[in-house]
This record gives structure tokens, C-alpha cells and sequence, in this order.
């Protein structure tokens, strides 16, 4: 229960935040930056905060990346590290090339050709790798 | 790898901070330190 309130929460955020988030960090860190610049000579406590400020929101994104790639869901046969919020083409390519390099079920329309168009005839499989042949070989028995 | 890079990552932030508490030119490389890395996470 907890597991799913903190997966929408995380998720419902970050891909809210997709648009200004990024901005907004690297933004924050670049004032952080000129304001230890203009302080000059350093004063020991505002600059342990505005360093510290700005390597927060520098490592803020890495760890979004981190939480995504937990949180993915789809094929895990194929785990992949990926931003926490990915647009329609990314989503779409990440599906085809786990389709094409790791399956782990056939790919319906290559199954479809094979059995409609299969006569008895003896024919040669090419595949990239194992798992990849291996739903075929199966569906094809 | 990651201990590895991090302990580099530490020695790195530790000896930035003495450069900038020095003051001079050289206390600019922090600051252009962290302005180089989020224009880096930007692109």
C-alpha cells in the first residue's frame, strides 16, 4: 500500500514537474553559484548553505533517474536505465527495441506472416540473439 | 566503479571549498565548477 502511494506520488510529481523542474534546478544552482561569487570574502555559513543548495539540485536529477529506472514497469527481462518521465517516441522506441534485442514473447505480426504463409516447407531462422528465438520457436511448434 | 568515483567526487568538493575560502582568482573555479555541471545536466 505504501509501495503504491509512494510510486504515484513520485511518478504524479515528476512527470507534473517534466515541464519546469529541470529548469528550476539548474536555474537554482546557477544563482547558488553567482551568489557565492559575489560574496566575497566568504562568509563560512551562507556558504556551506548556497553550496550545498547547489549540489542538491545537481544531484536532484541523477536521483529522478535513479527512482524512474525502480519504478519502471514493462519487460523485465530487459531492464534499462531511463528518466523518470519519457515523451510518446521515447515510450515507443524503448518498446520496439525491447521487442527486437530481448523478448520475451514473439512478435505477433512476424507470427502471423510465419503461420499463414508456412506451407511445410522447412525455413531458416535468423534472430539476434536466443531470447529473441525462443518465443518463435515455441509458437511456431 | 561508484566508491571509487565518489571518493575522487569528495577529494574533488573538499579541495574546491579550500580554493574558494582562499579567495583570489583561483576561489572562481567553485563557483564555475557548479555553473559548468548544470549547464552539463542541461544539455
Amino acid at each position: 500500500m505504501a509501495g503504491y502511494v509512494v510510486n504515484g506520488y513520485v511518478t504524479g510529481y515528476l512527470a507534473i514537474g517534466e515541464k519546469w523542474l529541470v529548469p528550476a534546478l539548474l536555474g537554482a544552482t546557477g544563482l547558488a553559484a553567482v551568489g557565492l561569487l559575489v560574496m566575497r570574502p566568504p562568509l563560512r555559513t551562507p556558504a556551506i548553505l548556497l553550496g550545498g543548495l547547489a549540489i542538491a539540485n545537481l544531484l536532484a536529477m541523477p536521483t529522478a533517474w535513479s527512482v524512474g529506472t525502480i519504478l519502471v514497469k514493462g519487460n523485465t527481462g530487459f531492464p534499462a536505465a531511463r528518466p523518470p518521465f519519457l515523451n510518446e517516441a521515447a515510450e515507443t522506441q524503448r518498446r520496439r527495441w525491447s521487442r527486437v534485442a530481448g523478448a520475451l514473447g514473439g512478435d505477433p505480426k512476424l507470427l502471423a506472416f510465419l503461420q499463414g504463409n508456412h506451407q511445410s516447407e522447412a525455413y531458416l531462422l535468423a534472430a539476434v540473439n536466443a531470447r529473441q528465438a525462443a518465443p518463435i520457436i515455441i509458437a511456431d511448434r | 566503479m561508484a566508491p571509487a568515483l565518489s571518493a575522487l567526487a569528495g577529494i574533488g568538493l573538499v579541495a574546491l571549498w579550500s580554493l574558494d575560502a582562499a579567495g583570489g582568482a583561483a576561489s572562481l573555479v567553485l563557483p564555475a565548477n557548479l555553473i559548468a555541471a548544470a549547464l552539463w545536466q542541461g544539455t
